[in-house]
């Protein structure tokens, strides 16, 4: 049945074809920059430090 | 930095995570224990104890929505707004918001404990709970994003940490998510039809199904470990590039890998194709992610000998790694043809489960509690035993399942010599399984025993501590007005994307090659675009995404609109051809209507459907029989589309502990349906299926069944009004049919009881309707 209706309407698929290289190719970008692009170590590493700004007063009891 | 600095004294809201924790112990222990229950149901049938409430179908539901939502959901609630508030440096925006979010999620938590057990489910896999239930579901997670959203509109750091950005994909994408899935049309107060059915409904579902274990059970615990593995190695993640990539891979590829679970079912190809090549690009970013988990410890691997908190991390992102393994493996179209409705499935799922969501949450809590009740964790000892012992029962429980999984589906498609079934009798392959059931049976309840010691730790801890709210002093950055928001639409590589999409659209009507042309070009000018801003820096030294880390209404958006395309792209197609007529291609390769086009449910049959959902028949009979041979030669023809036309919801099942039931129509008398409802032994000797006998005592009734008619002309079902308003006289009929077919063979029996509903929709099942009246011969019957 689907055979039969997608064959007759071919451009219903042409979405998620685009969808899928847009995508891809954002992805990619993402890549680029995130390797190539992100230059400011400083920076992103103040950053990645976050979690372990929050030297509290009255909690940090553990282990 | 473009701001200035200021110092801000905060005390944080510590009293709304104390509660959630709580709440996570509390139904961690309930979630367990009842996927304990069922453990024991499947291994010994006496475990149902002849009482409804209490049978498998109807526990299931509620052992995977109390791991879920109630176990793992208050465990994200609790881990979010603690590290939210840290990581923003700001207390959490409305107390009255984040009580009411506690409370209104626990009171759904009872209701759906309530209403399981009383069959009250929409059958949709996670997605059970009947339509009042999901509004306020929907309601409560609203107040959850407002609060949120309103604390990081008054933070008091710019940037935003990658764990919130986890958190923000959780929020958009469920939202969207559970409210497509769960579209109904009300029959009554406890009842609903969807608004999808057949094929529809199920991609709807397992898209909704596959994100809700991406985005509820992946990405925000994800942003937990992002947060709290940091925590507990005292040193940064091991690389931040990293992160970001995990983000957007996750985000960009998980929302299209739903169409897995529909491997060679009546899904058409192309979607089934989709979700297998997204499944498998899903190993990149998940391994990466589980690297950099694992890598943050680098220097810090000492710390394993002596601290269980770190104990459980390692032992949670290895599971992360290896379910993330798994998934795509299980996710190519060969693989799936053999683990599909096996147990391999259900060990992959606890494997991601229990290692990953289970130990990660114990890991949090044993660093939780000692800092929110301002003391130190009462025992390591108990907390090793507890990881050694959970450690133990999730290896005997994974392994048992990939033992029985593999095991089972060779014994299903092996075939003879003569090209035939090798082992026809499908309760020899259940027979065979028994052992690794105990097994399984024994690896759970080590695992509870282990989170049982945890119970007592923490509770010994709380008893010795105090509650405390931390306050604490940070540098808070003063907002400058930048940019708007709106501003962010203007940016480079959203402005190159939407020209490349619309472009190829619209010349998309000239052909495949044209478009594809058009794409490759513009993927070049988009990655150049998004290089070229990365690289070039905007504005007063911002690049794109760091401006789009500090604008959280334009990040939230970027992601929606990420995951909206890989969700509709998929959908769109399917539901525009629901409104076509089906058609093939006869001998003569002329269109026609499809022979096997479905015809519409007697009432009677409709209210067989519906005790069927309510029973929970699904979780264990699935009706949809795969294009390959050994399903054939088992079950017979294979499912095609059409036949669930007016499948509402549709029960195609994930798992097959009893046969396939697509075609169980007219292959066993009244007589022998009867019997193995009341005494599945009688027919089936070593069955593990509960007794039914209770649909003996019950009617069903015609007003509710008109009613139940009429939701469904509503939603294009073709009944017609005589079909309607003679509910009562057609239900009688083709009840007393039945009646008298049992009574002549000793059985007497209420033409109006549900056994007779049941017995209607099971012998109309891969044949179409049945005679109503007497003198309607059964030759006059349709195909569906």
């Amino acid at each position: 049945m689907f055979q039969e209706f997608f064959s007759s309407r071919i451009d219903l698929l042409l979405g998620p074809q685009i969808a899928f290289g847009l995508f891809f190719t954002v992805f990619l970008g993402i890549l680029a920059w995130v390797f190539f692009g992100m230059k400011d170590k400083e920076e992103l590493h103040r950053i990645a430090s976050l979690p372990l700004e929050d030297d509290t007063k009255g909690g940090a009891q553990g282990e | 930095m473009s701001a200035s600095v200021q110092t801000k004294h905060v005390v944080y809201d510590d009293g709304i995570v104390r509660a959630f924790t709580l709440a996570t112990v509390l139904f961690g222990v309930v979630g367990m224990l009842v996927g304990v229950i069922i453990a024991a149901q499947l291994s010994f049938w006496q475990a149902n104890f002849g009482i409804s409430w209490l049978s498998f179908g109807r526990l299931r539901p509620l052992h995977t929505n109390a791991a879920i939502f109630a176990f793992v959901g208050n465990a994200i609630f609790a881990g979010v707004y603690y590290s939210t508030q840290r990581l923003l440096k700001t207390r959490l925006a409305s107390d009255f918001l984040s009580w009411l979010h506690f409370w209104g999620w626990q009171a759904i938590i009872l209701s759906a404990a309530i209403t399981y057990p009383l069959g009250l489910s929409q059958s949709k896999e996670y997605a059970e709970l009947i339509w009042p239930i999901d509004l306020a579901v929907v309601v409560v997670w609203v107040v959850f994003a407002v609060n949120f959203f309103w604390t990081l509109a008054k933070r008091n750091e710019k940037n935003l940490y990658v764990a919130l950005w986890f958190y923000i994909s959780t929020i958009v994408t469920i939202a969207v998510l559970y409210i497509v899935n769960n579209l109904a049309l009300p029959t009554s107060w406890l009842h609903s039809y969807p608004l999808f059915a057949g094929v529809q409904d199920a991609l709807v579902q397992w898209w909704y199904g596959h994100n809700a274990v991406g985005f509820f059970l992946t990405t925000p615990l994800l942003g937990l470990m992002y947060y709290f593995l940091p925590k507990a190695a005292e040193r940064p993640v091991y690389s931040y590039r990293l992160s970001i990539v995990h983000f957007w891979g996750l985000i960009f590829v998980y929302i299209w890998a739903g169409p897995h679970h529909l491997l060679y079912t009546a899904l058409p190809e192309w979607a089934q194709t989709l979700g297998m090549l997204f499944s498998v690009m899903l190993w990149a970013p998940s391994w990466g992610g589980m690297l950099n988990g694992l890598l943050t410890l680098r220097g810090a691997w000492d710390k394993l000998r002596t601290d269980p908190v770190i104990k459980f991390y390692v032992v949670a992102v290895t599971f992360y790694g290896m379910s993330t393994f798994e998934g795509p493996l299980l996710s190519i179209k060969s693989v799936s043809a053999l683990a599909h409705y096996t147990d391999w499935i259900i060990g992959h799922v606890h494997g991601g489960t229990l290692g990953w969501n289970g130990f990660l949450v114990a890991g949090m809590i044993y660093w939780l509690v000692p800092r929110l009740w301002n003391t130190k964790l009462y025992s390591k000892g108990l907390a090793e035993t507890h990881f050694w012992i959970g450690t133990l029962g999730m290896m005997l429980y994974v392994v048992s399942m990939w033992i029985g999984g593999v095991s089972n589906g060779l014994f299903w498609r092996a075939l003879g010599p003569d090209g035939f079934l090798q082992y026809p009798d499908f309760i020899e392959g259940l027979r065979a399984l028994r052992f690794l059931f105990g097994m399984r049976l024994v690896g759970g309840s080590l695992y509870l025993v282990g989170f049982l010691i945890m119970v007592v730790n923490v509770w010994m801890t709380v008893a010795r501590g105090k509650a405390v709210n931390v306050e604490t002093d940070v540098v808070a950055y003063e907002k400058k007005p930048g940019p708007n928001t709106w501003k962010l639409l203007g940016a480079a590589p959203i402005v190159y994307s939407a020209i490349v999409m619309a472009l190829a659209i619209l010349l998309g009507v000239s052909g495949i090659i044209t478009s594809a042309a058009i794409l490759a070009a513009g993927a070049v000018v988009v990655v150049a675009a998004i290089l070229g801003i990365g690289i070039t820096k905007q504005g007063q030294g911002t690049t794109w995404h760091r401006f789009l880390e500090g604008k959280p209404l334009a990040f939230s958006i970027v992601a929606l609109v990420a995951i909206l395309i890989g969700g509709l792209v998929e959908i769109i197609p399917m539901v525009i051809i629901r409104n076509e007529v089906p058609v093939v291609a006869n001998a003569d390769g002329e269109m026609v209507e499809s022979p096997w086009l479905q015809q519409i449910y007697s009432p009677l049959e409709l209210a067989g459907r519906d005790i069927y959902i309510r029973e929970g028949c699904y979780h264990c009979h699935s009706q949809m029989i795969r294009r390959l041979r050994h399903e054939t030669l088992r079950y017979g023809d294979y499912s095609r589309a059409e036949e669930f036309r007016y499948d509402r919801p549709f029960l195609w099942g994930s798992k097959r502990i009893g046969p396939d039931l697509h075609r169980v129509g007219g292959k066993y008398a009244n007589l022998w349906h009867y019997l193995h409802m009341v005494d599945p032994r009688s027919t089936s000797p070593d069955s593990n299926m509960p007794e039914y006998d209770h649909l003996m005592d019950r009617q069903v009734s015609a007003d509710v069944m008109m009613a139940r008619l009429e939701v469904q002309k509503r939603l294009g079902v073709p009944y017609t009004d005589e079909d309607i308003t003679g509910t009562a006289g057609s239900m009688l009929s083709q009840g007393t049919l039945i009646s008298e077919d049992l009574l002549e063979q000793g059985v007497p029996i209420d033409p109006k009881s549900e056994m007779v509903a049941m017995i209607a929709y099971l012998q109309r099942l891969g044949r179409g309707p049945q005679p109503i009246t007497a003198e309607e011969p059964a030759e006059a019957a349709g195909v569906q």
